[in-house]
């Protein structure tokens, strides 16, 4: 009788515990969150590193370059915005 | 005679504390407007003041008879009572699709530790029947209860500051 009466305690302990750490899974930014953040940084560092590119040979075809670069910058913020404002939305319901 | 005075003004702050959730959560429900996780969580923590009000004077009565059944009826239902409470705060979020807050995570907690001190007490009463642990449930549980409203201030007061900075950004 107690044995049993014990086990349930124990197995409502775990019962609370297991539903806690499925809360706190809830708690962190998702995974593709992340992957998508990664991404984007990892765009940014190579517009940056060809805006470097230009600059270093200026000598050359500058100006058809540089437009296409500014091109991509121009859509690199777009999505930016896009991703920023899908986080908004998400996390803070506005 | 220190452990009594101790005693006593745990129990007298305790009697307020179902007044403050319920201020609290009125509070942050008419600042955000919104079934935020906060106010999740603090709905759930006067739910559960109200429950466990209602089911007191049986539980008190049933608890006082002689056998191991009934003190399991008394420590049962307030391990069952907490462990709703979690399932309820988790139910919610997950329908809600709403990212669990500190908050919440700190509501949770304290049930999870809630529930871990009652089985113990249950245990130590069912096995050595020590009474050691008889003085931290009675301490540990108004502590708990109290400690809750400072915490639910601080954490929601980081999460409302936070929000604001991000939507003065966006």
């Amino acid at each position: 009788m107690a044995f049993v009466l014990i086990l349930i305690s124990v197995f409502m302990v775990f019962l609370a515990i297991i539903a806690h750490r499925k809360l706190l899974a809830l708690s962190g930014e998702p995974q593709i969150y992340a992957e998508v953040a990664s991404e984007l940084q990892q765009r940014a560092h190579d517009l940056l590193v060809r805006k470097d590119h230009i600059e270093a040979r200026a000598h050359l075809d500058l100006a058809d370059e540089n437009e296409r670069w500014k091109n991509d910058l121009a859509q690199y913020m777009e999505d930016y915005e896009q991703e920023a404002l899908a986080r908004r939305r998400l996390h803070l319901g506005r | 005679m220190l452990n009594e005075q101790i005693f006593e003004l745990l129990k007298s702050f305790e009697d307020v504390t179902s007044i403050m959730y319920i201020v609290l959560f009125l509070v942050i429900f008419f600042i955000e407007k919104r079934m935020s996780s906060a106010t999740v969580a603090l709905l759930v923590l006067c739910l559960c003041k109200g429950m466990a009000s209602l089911i007191l004077p049986e539980l008190l009565t049933l608890a006082s008879q002689v056998g191991l059944q009934y003190k399991f009826a008394w420590y049962g239902c307030w391990m069952g009572l907490n462990v709703i409470c979690i399932g309820l705060i988790l139910k919610f979020h997950l329908s809600h699709k709403i990212r669990a807050s500190n908050v919440a995570i700190t509501v949770s907690l304290a049930y999870v530790m809630l529930t871990v001190v009652q089985a113990l007490d249950f245990i130590d009463r069912a096995t050595l029947n020590s009474s050691a642990f008889a003085m931290i449930y009675q301490v540990s549980i108004p502590t708990i209860n109290i400690g809750l409203i400072p915490l639910i201030c601080y954490f929601w007061l980081q999460d409302f500051r936070k929000a604001a900075l991000m939507y003065k950004e966006g």
